[in-house]
């Protein structure tokens, strides 16, 4: 795990690096909406793929959870899933159908949330691990994004061997309401020493 | 001339201190801080020449310290160095009298043309 198998000072290195992708993430979101988002520094841990599942629980009830996966190709390969409650999707989809008039607010139904959901994970997590990508000297594609169930996810990602994975506690808090998610980060064995040696390399080039 | 620095990210201000021109860091007089709180009390201590100050920190976050310089020293020069690239936070910080936002990691290039701006 990244933890025991990264040395600190680059585990502080990708930690800011994370920061300043997210920021820029977070920043897409805000101005494509016409909005302001009060940016908080986000918690990043990194977890083992049996971990997953507490991870996304302790916050969120199994009903309630939203999560959409995102696989991502280059030098730097895996996977990204985002995670939102219901309470924090409905806010979403205010903010994206704020300017739309009256009545335009009112939630349609549990397909249009999923609609909205996926629009914001897919430019959230697109421009979170394009910006990183950015920053370690390569670039990825995206492949479109999904939405699964919560609580299969752990045991569908074991068959694509991620072992390490990197998750981002954050509340996208804007204006009136907040959006609280976890990004998560997942990818293999291989990419955990690319992105060793990416880091080293960010580190001895400041 | 003196320098500070302020961002609650090691690295971050490891990536400006290392990037200020030679010829500049030779003679300088370079403090640090890891938050908001902190740039105000160095700032009020010191009178820096010029400020680099990041946005999003813990304790008191850019925006209060900037906030709080300005109404100290009106002539400050501080720079804003981000990951909050916002629109919406930018022409803030502009309209509060930041001298400019700049999106993290700033380049050598861009801060050497800082330098030559300074008054």
């Amino acid at each position: 795990m990244i933890q025991e198998e990264l040395p600190e000072e680059l585990q502080e290195v990708l930690g800011e690096l994370i920061n300043i992708a997210f920021g820029s993430a977070t920043a897409t979101i805000a101005d494509l909406f016409d909005n302001f988002a009060t940016l908080h520094v986000p918690a990043i841990s990194f977890v083992a793929l049996d971990e997953l599942d507490t991870f996304i629980f302790q916050d969120f009830n199994l009903q309630d959870v939203y999560t959409t996966t995102q696989q991502f190709k280059g030098r730097f390969q895996g996977e990204v899933v985002f995670a939102m409650d219901r309470h924090s999707a409905r806010n979403m989809q205010r903010i994206i159908f704020a300017d739309e008039g009256p009545g335009s607010q009112e939630i349609l139904d549990d397909d249009e949330l999923k609609q909205s959901i996926l629009e914001i994970s897919n430019i959230l997590g697109s421009s979170c691990i394009g910006k990183l990508a950015e920053l370690l000297g390569t670039n990825v594609t995206f492949a479109p994004p999904s939405i699964e169930f919560a609580d299969t996810l752990t045991q569908e990602r074991r068959a694509l061997s991620y072992r390490h994975i990197i998750v981002i506690s954050t509340v996208l808090d804007f204006k009136d309401m907040e959006v609280a998610g976890k990004l998560f980060i997942m990818f293999t064995d291989e990419m955990f020493n690319w992105l060793h040696t990416a880091l080293n390399n960010y580190l001895e080039n400041i | 001339m003196k320098i500070l620095i302020v961002d609650d990210s090691k690295l971050s201000r490891l990536t400006i201190l290392k990037r200020i021109p030679a010829a500049i860091k030779e003679s300088a007089e370079i403090f640090q801080g890891a938050n908001g709180l902190e740039a105000v009390a160095l700032y009020k201590e010191h009178r820096p020449d010029i400020v680099f100050l990041d946005l999003t920190m813990p304790e008191m976050d850019g925006f209060e310290a900037l906030q709080l310089i300005r109404d100290f020293d009106q002539n400050s020069w501080v720079h804003i160095v981000t990951a909050d690239i916002q629109a919406k936070s930018q022409e803030k910080v502009l309209g509060m009298g930041a001298i400019s936002v700049e999106a993290k990691p700033i380049a050598e290039k861009r801060l050497a043309e800082i330098f030559a701006a300074l008054p």
